[in-house]
């Protein structure tokens, strides 16, 4: 079953990706304004974890929203478990496309940040690779969650949004740290704390993501 | 509903011995006194949360409306003291550290966690017209918001580990001190599970409410 | 300004707040309670 909604799904985006590319490139609104910002900056590299975050926060809600607007539309949750998958499934499957998806859109906005900045390396390393999954695993667990509750009780997004980003922030303290340390030198990155938090909310948002979708099961 | 009265003489003798029996501490003055309040009204939030995140879990567990609103009243009462915490101590900071607010970590985990609780209460705002599935959505939030509180903590401490600012050496409190705080801290503990009840009864009687219209 | 002065604004506060909290519990009672007099008529 799992096998059969991760197929389904990755027909689903592939489907839909243009209208979900062109609501994640609209972050590139919000990287323009910080190229605006921090381009007399004598050394940008430094601040590439801070705009990358901001970057990255706008561009997975405004997957989310795209993602989850669409779901309510065309009521896809809702049919799948009553076809038969059980809400544990369903979210592991929705959980590691949209991994996928923000991971992607993750690299390309990292590699833009080096172009727009005129960085004179790219740094980009597989533990990098590392960090940016980790990072966006708890958020996108969180976020499929979250914004669970505008599909299935018809609750306004806007206000998911507000309740979501305080959640986030020691999210973002990790994320931000960890890039922080990983594109120095000298420095070792601290990925533990990372990979704690993803272990505690992975866990819980599957447990919790039962009662998000109770009533049709 | 005559708990006022035992409740106010036990904070009347609360603020009595921070007043009369407290020792003046020799550099901050006065102004230090303003700890005892602080600290209880912190303690007291902490409980109060952990009253809604046990509550909720016993919501999702037993599906009983009871603990729905136990766990809505606790964090009402408790965001009070949140909110006590933020104002008390920022008054206290100015005169010693010079500024009202900075970046340190305790201040900065306090105020995530104002921010999140009050996202909470306006979402809560909004979810009664929402009435059936609200029980779930608000315990669902309350259990992930009262997770993310020894991370926050953890994650501010890496944050400003990086940029150390404020330097707070904190000597040890007196025999006198001590038992003024565990006077204070005992009235709003008190205090507290009054506001509880008063709040919990409220949310009784809105659901009679909602029960005779239904 | 005096730490006298910020010790009794950090005082004021908390009373300031613990009241107007119990003064809209007691308005919320009362409008609750109004409201099933009206309901049970």
């Amino acid at each position: 079953m799992l096998y059969k909604l991760l197929c389904f799904f990755t027909r689903w985006f592939f489907k839909n990706k243009v209208s979900l590319l062109m609501v994640c490139l609209q972050s590139l609104i919000i990287l323009f304004l910080m190229v605006l910002g921090f381009s007399h900056l004598k050394e940008p590299t430094s601040y590439f974890p801070s705009i990358f975050l901001i970057c990255m926060f706008f561009m997975g809600q405004f997957f989310l929203i795209e993602s989850h607007n669409k779901f309510a539309q065309q009521k896809i949750l809702q049919a799948l478990i009553l076809t038969g998958a059980s809400p544990t499934q369903l979210y592991i499957a929705l959980l590691s496309i949209s991994l996928a998806w923000v991971f992607a859109i993750e690299v390309m906005l990292w590699l833009l940040l080096h172009v727009f900045f005129q960085a004179s390396v790219i740094i980009f390393t597989p533990l990098l690779c590392l960090i940016f999954l980790s990072g966006s695993l708890s958020y996108v667990a969180l976020g499929i969650l979250f914004y669970g509750f505008s599909v299935f009780s018809r609750v306004h997004q806007t206000l998911v949004m507000i309740l979501f980003f305080p959640l986030c922030i020691p999210l973002f303290l990790f994320f931000h740290h960890a890039l922080s340390t990983a594109i120095e030198v000298s420095s070792k990155p601290n990925v533990a704390p990372l990979l704690g938090m993803n272990l505690l909310f992975v866990f819980s948002a599957m447990l919790l993501y039962e009662f998000v979708t109770e009533d049709l099961t | 509903m005559k708990l006022w009265l035992p409740i106010s003489i036990l904070l009347s003798i609360a603020f009595a011995t921070i007043f009369l029996y407290a020792p003046m501490e020799k550099t901050q003055g006065v102004v230090q006194k303003i700890f005892y309040i602080h600290v209880s009204s912190a303690l007291t939030m902490y409980v109060g949360f952990f009253i809604a995140f046990v509550s909720s879990i016993l919501y999702l567990v037993k599906r009983e409306n009871k603990y729905h609103w136990r766990s809505n009243s606790a964090i009402e009462v408790g965001y009070l003291f949140c909110c006590i915490v933020l104002v008390t101590g920022p008054t206290w900071a100015k005169p010693i550290w010079g500024d009202y607010w900075t970046w340190e970590p305790r201040l900065t985990s306090t105020f995530i966690l104002w921010l999140i609780f009050t996202g909470y209460l306006l979402f809560q705002g909004y979810l009664k017209e929402n009435q059936k599935k609200a029980p779930v959505i608000s315990s669902i939030i309350a259990i992930i918001a009262f997770l993310d509180v020894p991370l926050i903590h953890f994650s501010v401490r890496l944050w400003r580990g990086v940029h150390p600012t404020v330097i707070r050496n904190k000597d040890g409190l007196t025999s006198s001190m001590t038992v003024t705080l565990v006077l204070t801290l005992v009235s709003m503990l008190c205090l507290f599970a009054y506001l509880f009840r008063h709040r919990l009864f409220l949310e009784k009687l809105e659901q009679q409410i909602l029960e005779r219209q239904s | 300004m005096n730490t006298l002065a910020y010790f009794m604004l950090g005082y004021a506060f908390f009373l300031i707040v613990l009241f107007a909290y119990l003064y809209r519990l007691d308005k919320k009672q009362q409008e609750i309670k109004q409201l099933l007099q009206e309901l049970k008529k």
